[in-house]
């Protein structure tokens, strides 16, 4: 029962929930910080996609908007959610890298 | 400004979705051209696919819902068929699926509570019935272990519990959890050696923090189960000490002794010390 937002191709979504878990932006910094952390930059139409999908889940929120800037942030259930995504990966990660070791 | 061709692609997009996001990407857009983060024919290209991505969508949701109407057409006709031949014998459980609240907040549509609204110790109800109370800590019902069998709770997080897991849990060493002590702000602290000591750079200050001035009556606590004990102490905000101890006339859980006794005034948020009975072997996890 993986929540709605970041079921299936959803990396893109555990990009922007892990940005907005340091505090809310808005698109422009939501982008430079993905390109910062995770090397992939996202264009505006992916970005958008990602935080409607998103925000139909109930996992971010947006705030009012500040001149032509519209920040969003990260909700309660959106920072479980994250959390337990990335739990899951790093858990799998963690089972991969020791087999890799392993199999040289 | 040459927008044309942006807003030409922004068009594409389902009206719902462009209402809701259409003037925000715009906006987005302009602030990339401006700080030369991408072309302008890139931002066109990145539209389309998103256009498509976004119609796609909203045509697979129009489906799933399609798909759900016709499970409950059939769902009806089964019912009302079942209705007349009297298949179904009454006996079903009363309350499966009732809605869990917790400390009044309701639960999101995707079943999360928003905690920053729910109080330090909460009552937990179910269909309107008061199942028990719970100390804001520690438990989680995530989707692997749903609210009812809360199998495997997890640290950080609070959740609706039902009492017979509570008991389990306050004052109790809880296996991938830790230590859970009963409540957890300040003002739960208790009302006696209030002080904190802060170190800063070779400066030591002692701070007091004063009793509050208002009284609270002691309730009978004596028989009663462990949880609704630590619950009616939270409503008069009074905290709980717990001593576990053996007792072959009080069941398991319930409270044996109290102190002070029943009726005492005391201060608020002053601990009072109860003993609640245990099995004679050591405490173990399941009923």
């Amino acid at each position: 029962m993986t929540t709605d937002g970041i079921r299936g191709s959803s990396d893109r979504s555990i990009l922007v929930l892990t940005s907005l878990a340091g505090g809310p932006k808005h698109g422009y910094a939501l982008i430079k910080d993905i390109e910062d952390f995770a090397g992939v930059k996202l264009g505006p139409g992916t970005l958008y996609g990602c935080l409607a999908k998103l925000e139909e889940a109930g996992l971010v929120e947006a705030l009012p908007s500040e001149a032509r800037r519209h920040p969003y942030r990260i909700t309660q259930s959106g920072i479980y959610a994250v959390e337990e995504r990335l739990s899951e990966s790093a858990r799998i990660a963690k089972i991969g890298l020791k087999r890799i070791a392993g199999a040289v | 400004m040459e927008a044309r061709p942006l807003r030409w692609a922004l068009a594409l997009h389902p009206r719902a979705w462009r209402q809701r996001y259409g003037q925000e990407l715009l906006d987005l857009s302009e602030e990339l051209l401006t700080a030369h983060e991408t072309t302008r024919s890139r931002l066109v290209l990145g539209l389309l696919a998103s256009a498509l991505a976004e119609r796609t969508r909203a045509i697979l949701r129009m489906s799933r819902l399609a798909v759900l109407t016709s499970f409950v057409a059939v769902l009806v006709v089964v019912g009302a068929v079942a209705l007349i031949t009297g298949v179904f014998a009454p006996g079903t459980p009363a309350h499966t699926g009732s809605a869990m609240t917790v400390g009044g907040v309701q639960p999101s549509k995707n079943g999360q509570i928003d905690l920053r609204a729910v109080p330090d110790f909460v009552k937990v109800s179910s269909g309107g019935e008061l199942v028990g109370y719970e100390p804001r800590a520690f438990v989680f019902p995530s989707a692997s272990s749903p609210v009812n069998s809360p199998v495997s709770p997890k640290l950080g997080a609070v959740g609706p519990v039902y009492a017979r897991n509570l008991k389990t849990l306050i004052g109790h060493e809880y296996p991938g959890i830790g230590f859970v002590p009963v409540g957890t702000s300040p003002s739960d602290q208790p009302c006696v050696n209030e002080y904190t000591i802060s170190s800063d750079g070779g400066t030591t200050t002692t701070s007091t923090i004063a009793c509050p001035t208002t009284t609270e009556v002691v309730p009978n606590l004596v028989g009663m189960f462990l949880p609704t004990a630590m619950g009616a102490l939270s409503e008069v905000s009074l905290n709980g000490e717990i001593t576990y101890v053996h007792s072959a006339s009080t069941p398991v859980g319930h409270i044996i002794s109290q102190s002070p006794a029943p009726g005492t005034k005391v201060h608020a948020r002053m601990a009072i010390h109860v003993v609640s009975s245990v099995p004679a072997t050591a405490p173990t996890s399941g009923s």
